[in-house]
């Protein structure tokens, strides 16, 4: 560790990229004249490639690098050394494997290392739609742009967010839309509110299509029945004699759970909520007028059926879109009460016209009918589960008055009429100063602007719809869209304090710098050590944070994946799309509670509370806790929850959608928990005949490590991984395994490589938390690149170390690191 | 780049302005006429995960015209004589598993740069479209799908298409778009469109004002980073100028449905190899990419597993999906290749002899990089097709690409790492 680092202290002090190398070790010069120099000698040299004494163990340019990585590849696909020849030692070949391969990801980084030097970056999608809406007051739709969501880095690193024509053009259509909507919302309407009674839309609309289809059966059955030899289907009102058919096969798919509704006695006075057929979801009925966008408030009275269990009682609002079957689910709702006294819920929604359909369903996000269909069908073999929720009526006011942003309120006062010159040239100029983050417009822009505006407005009616064009320029200028930072002289430069705002405002809220910390830099004084100390404070207890717990968070611990799998509801019955919802939010919300509640970060590898809802304490077996909302929770002692590796979500997706995967598992706990991340998965290794599915995984384990090409890697990752195998495919804890109809008592017993024993999952937590000081590194390391937009790289680690230094002084807290990365030169000055 | 010469760029836009024009005029003049010789085309099809190893390729013992049908490719069995498979080509400087397209039509070194974590090149089609793309009314077009770079083993970038600075070019993620693209928007009058176009440039004008001021006080490294926004603004207005050229004639009459929006796997690429069709024989383009979805084909195939997963396969479910993948592509291909015999263009030539078709990824199959899929159908007039070819083992998979514009008629000395061409598949 001491060499290093005084090795990177050269490092650091070199400038000259020559200077800069990878050195492997000379020890390994006896693996070349092994197995490899009887050919690729100075004389022979064998397909052109020396590897005897001249050859170089330094890794200092590109080419060097690409020369290693042949030999490391040829090596990998057993391609070298060639059959006929002596074959290395499979520990021999095991240790070069693992040496080359961290000596080269170690060279990639050297050489792609950009010297502390960060590259300007565009707003991301996602800070690009949080600033729209703080400027705008309305939610743009992003789904044009591209995600920027990049394998292996963040997406606020610069090097990754590109521009394209496409993307200019997307910007333009995305400001005219969402200034004009943002006009409509904001603008005053009159109060609109309107009831339903369900029994009256969505009880009468089943019973209808129950009554049509018995009244088609009747007509069958009596031509069926008649002993009139003349008989034809058309007397009967059918086509024909599949018309007729066609009524007694397959009728019962619908029929039945209609029928089952409608003879429910509470369907005469409300409408109940189905898993599946006929009423999954409940709709609030706003789609069927013309609404002007805006807020809206939604209200239900909803009780619980005399059927109803703690499990499905659970009830969700959102957005049904009309393009997709997608639901976006805006709310659950615990429902505690029964139908004879039922609850009211009530919610805020936004309405546009893209977003204008509200739903009420039993808790489930995307109507899957065919699997909740089957589901339900192989439970009890019928095509309904029975009806949990009952809902009395619905009512939605609005739209109500809210205020605006000011951008927007000032625009709607100043241009109900025709402005002067002067009045749109002032407009303009406050637009792009706010839009660009206080950085001035150029006279030139403005002039050009007003142009414009004058030649719009001989066009249009009013003054207001000739500004969106003007405006919607101004929001897809580079002035906009890029965290542009000054140089003097391509040399480093200390950030002004308008751009450490900025930097700031993009670290802790995903979203451009409010008035206040605007304010100070105006006047100078927020890079001072006190101000800056409560600005980050006040940045933290902000609503605005929770954004940079979501983004950072989901990024850091690769949460995409939990969204890759479709589980088989038949299998997992409860583990639907809310519920995996919910687990992600579990993530979250105990990284938010940690942090802001001053405890110490490697919580997160072992604690002894959770913070959960009512979802979650089902799913883990915790003794009924009630709401939906997150809250912490004592745990009881040798519990196994508590930290990442206790979580569902973390399991999930470890795991298939079927089965757990404990290479999946084990290299997360490497690359999150202990920073020791495994090289890339390597190109070109020969698949092993029979790993996976046809074996248990201890024989996996065997087979994995037969080969020294996956021994090097899997020696480290397999044993975490089956250390974790008390957990299911979502989390739930388990003693048995199933694996091809056949079932195993779990054994997670283990050892760490070059490291201790386990014989349980607590005691391998146990060994994972007395290596915190890797977990806050790992933690540190991401967080700064995260913070500035770069990878961080050799260049960067006396500022880790830093970093570290601070955070252990300072309560090991998530704080602290945040308040130590602000105060690095890294990130206070640009290059 | 040391500021922004605003003269120099207009200058360059109005030659390229000129260029298209001629072209247009002649092709109105002189093109519609039946003995015109068809213009070249050609379509890159890239899949994500790669195929099933053991069913997909057919033994390397046969080469030439005689070779057996794999299980994996059998629905194209009918055409066997109508394209060729080859063998043993890869990208040598390629380590990414998991990135099936990123490199696959450029053949880049991702850290060639140094200082640099990420470095692309110009891809194959990109060079097409240079040299074609003025006749057209789109020179190229990218098409895409939804979740491409990690769900479907894409990796990252915006397409399989990367422009002359190895900037990604974006892709139409879905039928719906493409068709829009091709045959919507019809409704306003020359006049009224010749109108848009000027408020586009008017606005793309003063966006270029504000370009110059943030210019001004940037490091070398950032005006090279905003250097990309400007060259997508000249994009866009080469792009306008075209639009010009093109204002009096319409776009074609659409010769398919407009495509639902919400399709999904299997019929969405149907529905895109259906409008690439119609866009080839409209001569809306000549120049097609697509990154093909696998993980949507996978779910509307109701086979549930995760695409990556998929790869890393042994016997059980995994394989059997697998299988089933490579033979429903495989049916695809069938069918695309199909319709491109039956369908004329407009000199009354077969879609099938002038366009050079490539289908294939990146990634061979789980993480092998070496022996890429790579199976080449269309120009027969350049191309010898139905048969086999083994290459020496680790042919760069860019004389691929340099020999399949070569047939097509651009001859270039070198693209990527190429070492040469692959004679055998010359006539």
């Amino acid at each position: 560790m001491r060499t290093l680092f005084i090795y990177v202290l050269l490092l650091s002090l070199s400038t000259l990229a020559q200077e800069r190398h990878i050195q492997i070790n000379e020890d390994f010069r006896s693996f070349f004249t092994s197995y490899c120099t009887d050919c690729h000698n100075s004389k022979k040299q064998k397909g052109k490639v020396q590897l005897d004494d001249g050859f170089s163990f330094k890794i200092n340019s590109v080419q060097d690098a690409d020369r290693w990585q042949k030999i490391l590849t040829s090596i990998n696909s057993n391609e070298m050394p060639p059959e006929d020849e002596t074959q290395p030692k499979a520990k021999d070949k095991a240790e070069f494997l693992e040496m080359l391969s961290r000596k080269l990801v170690d060279a990639r980084k050297l050489l792609s290392d950009s010297g502390n030097e960060t590259v300007m970056r565009r707003l991301n999608r996602a800070e690009y739609a949080n600033t729209m809406k703080n400027l705008l007051g309305v939610k743009v739709d992003v789904d044009n742009l591209p995600a920027d969501h990049a394998s292996g880095s963040f997406n606020t690193n610069g090097g990754s967010l590109f521009m394209s024509a496409n993307q200019i053009e997307q910007y333009l259509i995305i400001a005219k839309k969402a200034l004009k909507e943002s006009f409509v919302t904001y603008s005053d309407h009159k109060l609109m509110k309107a009831r339903t009674e369900p029994e009256q839309t969505t009880t009468k609309r089943i019973k209808n299509i129950v009554l049509a289809r018995e009244e088609k059966m009747a007509r069958a059955f009596s031509y069926t029945n008649s002993k009139d030899p003349k008989k034809t289907p058309q007397q009967f009102g059918f086509d024909s004699e599949r018309g007729v058919k066609s009524i007694y096969i397959g009728q019962d798919r619908f029929y039945l759970p209609q029928l089952d509704y409608v003879m429910h006695p509470l369907s005469k006075k409300g409408a109940l909520l189905s898993l599946n057929h006929p009423n999954p979801i409940q709709s609030v009925y706003l789609e069927n007028k013309k609404l002007p966008s805006g807020f809206y408030k939604v209200r239900a009275a909803v009780g619980r059926t005399q059927t109803a269990t703690e499990e499905r009682s659970f009830l969700d609002l959102g957005y049904k879109s009309k393009e997709q079957d997608d639901l976006e689910r805006l709310e659950t709702f615990h429902i505690t009460s029964n139908y004879k006294k039922p609850q009211i819920i009530e919610a805020t929604v936004y309405i546009n016209d893209k977003q204008n359909r509200v739903f009420l369903s039993e808790k489930q996000t995307k109507i899957n009918a065919k699997a909740q269909q089957a589901k339900s069908r192989r439970i009890n073999g019928r095509s309904t589960l029975g009806f949990s929720l009952w809902v009395d009526w619905v009512e939605w006011e609005g739209p109500l008055k809210v205020q605006g942003p000011e951008l927007v309120e000032n625009l709607l006062v100043d241009f109900k009429e025709n402005p002067s010159d002067e009045k749109v040239i002032e407009t303009l100029e406050n637009f792009a100063k706010k839009t660009f983050r206080q950085d001035a417009p150029s006279k030139e822009y403005i002039a050009k602007l007003l142009k414009l505006y004058k030649s719009k407005l001989k066009l249009h009616e009013n003054a207001l719809e000739a500004i969106v064009d003007p405006l919607a320029i101004i929001l897809s200028s580079p002035g906009f869209l890029y965290l542009s930072e000054q140089v003097q002289e391509d040399k480093s430069t200390k950030l002004s304090q308008r751009e450490l705002a900025v930097r700031l405002a993009y670290f802790l809220w995903s979203e451009q710098p409010d008035q206040e910390l605007l304010t100070l830099a105006k006047e100078g004084k927020l890079s001072s050590k006190q101000t800056l100390t409560q600005q980050i404070d006040r940045m933290i207890a902000d609503k605005k944070f929770e954004k940079f717990i979501r983004s950072f968070t989901y990024q850091w611990l690769d949460m995409e994946r939990l969204s890759f799998f479709q589980y088989d509801t038949g299998k997992f019955p409860t583990f639907d799309e809310t519920m995996r919802w919910n687990i992600a939010e579990e993530v979250y919300q105990t990284i938010k509670y940690i942090t802001l509640n001053n405890l110490k970060a490697n919580n997160l590898v072992k604690s002894d509370f959770i913070v959960i809802n009512s979802l979650l304490a089902q799913h883990y077996d915790i003794p009924a806790i009630k709401g939906t909302h997150f809250r912490k929770v004592k745990l009881a002692e040798g519990s196994v929850r508590g930290g990442l590796t206790g979580m569902a979500a973390i399991h999930a997706m470890g795991s298939d959608g079927v089965y757990s995967s404990p290479v999946e598992r084990g290299s997360w706990v490497l690359r999150k928990i202990l920073n020791n991340p495994p090289p890339p998965a390597p190109a070109n290794v020969p698949q092993l005949a029979e790993v996976g599915e046809g074996l248990t995984v201890r024989q996996m384990l065997i087979a994995h490590q037969e080969q020294p090409q996956c021994a090097h890697c899997h020696k480290k990752i397999d044993p975490i991984g089956f250390g974790l195998e008390n957990f299911g495919p979502t989390g739930k804890w388990r003693k048995k395994v199933n694996r091809n109809k056949t079932s195993s008592l779990v054994d997670p017993s283990g050892k760490i490589f070059n490291g201790p024993k386990f014989n349980t999952y607590l005691e391998l937590r146990d060994i994972l938390h007395s290596q915190s000081e890797n977990f806050y590194k790992g933690l540190i390391q991401n967080m700064l690149e995260y913070s500035l937009g770069r990878k961080v790289s050799f260049s960067d680690q006396d500022n880790i170390s830093r970093i570290y230094d601070h955070m252990n002084k300072n309560g090991e807290t998530v704080r602290s690191i945040i308040h130590a990365i602000v105060n690095s030169k890294s990130f206070k000055f640009k290059n | 780049m040391t500021g922004i010469n605003r003269r120099h760029f207009i200058k360059g836009a109005g030659t390229t302005l000129a260029l298209p024009f001629l072209a247009s005029l002649q092709s109105n003049a002189f093109g519609k006429e039946k003995t015109a010789p068809s213009p070249q085309r050609m379509i890159f099809l890239c899949f994500g995960w790669g195929v099933t190893k053991e069913t997909w390729f057919p033994s390397t013992n046969e080469s030439g015209k005689n070779w057996q049908i794999t299980p994996g490719l059998k629905p194209l069995e009918k055409y066997k004589d109508d394209f060729t498979i080859i063998q043993n080509t890869q990208h040598k400087f390629l380590n990414e598993g998991h990135w099936g397209s990123t490199f696959y039509l450029t053949g880049a070194n991702r850290y060639g740069v140094p200082g640099k974590s990420f470095h692309n090149t110009i891809s194959v089609d990109q060079v097409a479209a240079a040299k074609w793309g003025k006749n057209n009314r789109y020179s190229s077009m990218p098409l895409d799908c939804v979740g491409a770079e990690s769900q479907n083993g894409h990796g990252p970038g915006l397409s399989a298409s990367w422009n002359n600075s190895g900037k990604p070019l974006s892709g139409l993620k879905s039928p719906f778009l493409l068709y829009n693209k091709l045959f919507g928007n019809e409704k306003m009058t020359p006049k009224q469109k010749q109108h848009m176009i000027n408020e586009k440039k008017s606005s793309l004008d003063i966006i270029l004002t504000d370009l110059k001021r943030v210019n001004k006080k940037l490091s070398a490294n950032d005006r090279d980073k905003l250097n990309e926004y400007l060259e997508s603004v000249r994009n866009i207005e080469t792009n306008l100028a075209k639009e010009l050229n093109w204002l009096y004639k319409p776009k074609p009459k659409a010769t398919v449905k407009p495509p639902a929006k919400t399709v999904k796997g299997y019929d969405e690429i149907k529905l895109m190899y259906d409008l690439m069709i119609a866009a080839l024989q409209t001569d809306s383009t000549r120049v097609f990419t697509y990154r093909q979805p696998v993980q949507s084909l996978l779910d509307s195939l109701g086979l549930a597993t995760n695409a990556h997963d998929m790869t890393h396969y042994a016997r059980g479910i995994r394989y059997q999906n697998s299988q089933i993948r490579d033979e429903k592509q495989s049916e695809l291909l069938a069918y695309f290749i199909s319709k491109l015999k039956k369908t004329e263009d407009q000199n009354g030539q077969s879609l099938f002899d002038t366009t050079t078709l490539s289908y294939g990824s990146n990634i061979s199959n789980v993480h092998h990089l070496n022996n890429c899929p790579a199976i080449i159908t269309g120009n027969r007039q350049n191309l010898q097709l139905g048969q086999q070819l083994i290459m020496p083992e680790k042919t760069p998979l860019c004389n691929l690409w340099l020999t399949l514009l070569k047939a097509s008629g651009i001859d270039q000395q070198q693209f990527g790492d190429s070492t040469g061409l692959i004679e055998d598949l010359l006539v």
